[in-house]
């Protein structure tokens, strides 16, 4: 098995989304695609969400090949549960979207695919989010975590204004913060600075941030 | 010694009478003329209106025209936003899809107001400004140009799934971008400025660079005119060895976590080293901070024949105090008087 997880993983390095697929679809003959997610997938995003963490040699077209693999997975795992009409679990709801003024998308929808594939129900608001949808959204889906997502500095200083608006309505606690983007890679001292309960290095990351901070919400 | 006579005596490893300075200032002149952006970015004169006051301000040795590559994709038809207090970002790309591809106009795009903008912008300077200035016209590279036609992650789709229909773009973009530099160089350019913003080592593999570089040698012996590639916020030394041997380049600007010793290592024909102070963390960090980095960049490679001090990353920041500015050259003057 880790030989196969080591070919597998090559594939994320190449970013050859074609291969990567071609081998899981092949695997997935013998065994099924749901469980390509738990014995393959699934490991070798953590192996490779610890490198882009650790190292700077991975690159966004990794990262986002990753993604969209994930999200191709997911796909033939949703249409292998229809057909054995399969419930399966979620893990938690989470609410994303670029914060109000930006516009850099593709880290969002990286943290959409990644969550989606560990189980989560997500709710992508888009780009230019004000703080009040943010929140609004987060209570009308009953969500545990907020994603706020920006790339420059002086976007990423209006994500104060969910803090505030957390605050406001007394849900600090009861809906976690968490924020992400280069800005905060470059800048760690920034995500005290708008009130997020925490951020995520890279997008793989992401999943292991709203795992823990749902935890904290649940107690 | 003026401006243009110390930049070339650096590019040439010539006597130069004191190190040139390099200032990202292209949106800090907005807030020395006190103009909103949306002027600033769309009239050519408003454009050179604030570079005039940084020049006179800040006395840089190298002058930029307008540092908003998503002006470009509007050239196409994109949606921007220009905002009121940084420069402006692609909003909405004009292709949606991939067969979109086939309806961009490039003609219509040369002769847009943006393009226009651009091309004013430098010979309203060169005007002003007169012939010892450096004026550095910064255009997209046909490898970016896609990332504002179509957005990233569906240029970086296209490019890993069909080559063939990224290479009839890149085919596409590469004579745009041939037509627009001539402008510029028409228009009292002195050197363009390429930000490596889509090739670059977090963007892209290394072995995606290389493909994508293939015929960049052939492209950019077509330019008229010197070639500065600009790291744009990446890190430059891993690609670096890519960028080495291209025809007309004379300078990189390094990014401030590049190791200055390596690039001089991997520039192996003695090519000029720009920068390499983090211009966007200048509006926050203290003059003390900014002066002991300055020194620092000094004491590493301040003795290279072949280097200007400059700022890298993005554009300073429009908030930045004044005083964190001019402590830089300050800073320099000092270094060498002591």
């Amino acid at each position: 098995m880790e030989n196969v997880k080591e070919e597998f993983y090559q594939f994320f390095i190449e970013a050859n989304k074609s291969g990567a697929l071609e081998y899981i679809d092949n695997w997935a003959k013998e065994h099924s695609y749901e469980e390509a997610l738990t014995s393959i997938v699934e490991p070798t995003l953590e192996k490779f969400g610890e490198k882009w963490a650790n190292e700077d040699d991975v690159n966004l077209a990794q990262g986002y090949i990753a993604a969209k693999i994930s999200e191709a997975i997911l796909l033939k795992i949703a249409e292998e549960r229809k057909e054995s009409n399969i419930q399966h679990n979620i893990t938690g709801i989470a609410v994303l979207g670029n914060i109000e003024d930006d516009y850099h998308a593709l880290g969002r929808k990286m943290v959409n695919n990644f969550l989606s594939s560990a189980g989560w129900e997500v709710y992508d608001l888009g780009n230019d989010i004000l703080a009040e949808e943010f929140v609004d959204k987060a209570l009308e889906v009953n969500a545990s975590v907020i994603g706020a997502s920006a790339m420059m500095y002086t976007n990423a200083t209006n994500m104060v204004k969910i803090r505030n608006e957390l605050d406001n309505r007394g849900l600090s606690g009861k809906i976690m913060f968490a924020v992400g983007g280069t800005i905060f890679n470059l800048r760690p001292g920034l995500v005290d600075e708008v009130g997020a309960d925490g951020t995520a290095p890279n997008a793989i990351e992401a999943v292991e941030l709203f795992n823990k901070l749902q935890q904290k919400v649940r107690g | 010694m003026n401006s243009i006579q110390r930049v070339f005596a650096t590019i040439n490893s010539e006597y130069r009478d004191k190190i040139a300075l390099s200032l990202t200032a292209s949106l800090y002149g907005a807030k020395l003329i006190n103009c909103p952006l949306h002027e600033y970015y769309t009239e050519p004169k408003k454009y050179v209106e604030g570079q005039i006051r940084v020049y006179e301000e800040l006395e840089p040795d190298i002058i930029f025209s307008p540092f908003s590559l998503p002006l470009f994709g509007k050239a196409f038809g994109s949606k921007i936003k220009i905002f009121d207090d940084q420069p402006p970002n692609l909003v909405k790309p004009i292709v949606r899809k991939v067969e979109d591809i086939r309806n961009l106009d490039f003609e219509k795009a040369l002769n847009s107001l943006e393009v226009a903008y651009f091309i004013e912008s430098i010979g309203g300077l060169r005007s002003a400004l007169g012939q010892d200035v450096v004026i550095a016209g910064i255009c997209i590279d046909p490898f970016a140009l896609p990332v504002m036609l179509m957005g990233l992650g569906e240029w970086l789709d296209l490019l890993l799934s069909d080559p063939d229909e990224a290479n009839k773009l890149i085919l596409q973009t590469s004579n745009f971008f041939l037509e627009v530099t001539d402008k510029m160089f028409d228009a009292g350019a002195t050197s363009v400025v390429l930000p490596s913003v889509f090739i670059n080592p977090t963007i892209v593999t290394i072995e995606i660079a290389k493909n994508l570089m293939k015929n960049a040698s052939e492209l950019f012996s077509k330019v008229k005119g010197p070639i500065v590639l600009h790291s744009a916020g990446a890190r430059l030394n891993p690609f670096l060895k890519i960028y080495n041997n291209l025809p007309n380049v004379v300078a990189f600007v390094t990014d401030s976590k590049d190791e200055l010793s390596t690039s001089r290592q991997l520039m192996s024909n003695g090519q000029t080293i720009i920068g390499n102070l983090e211009g966007p963390d200048l509006e926050k960090d203290s003059k003390e901070i900014i002066s002991r980095k300055t020194i620092e960049i000094l004491e590493k490679i301040g003795h290279d024949a072949n280097f200007i001090f400059g700022t890298s990353g993005g554009d300073i920041p429009l908030n930045t105090p004044i005083e964190n500015i001019k402590v830089i050259k300050e800073t320099i003057e000092n270094y060498y008087a002591r």
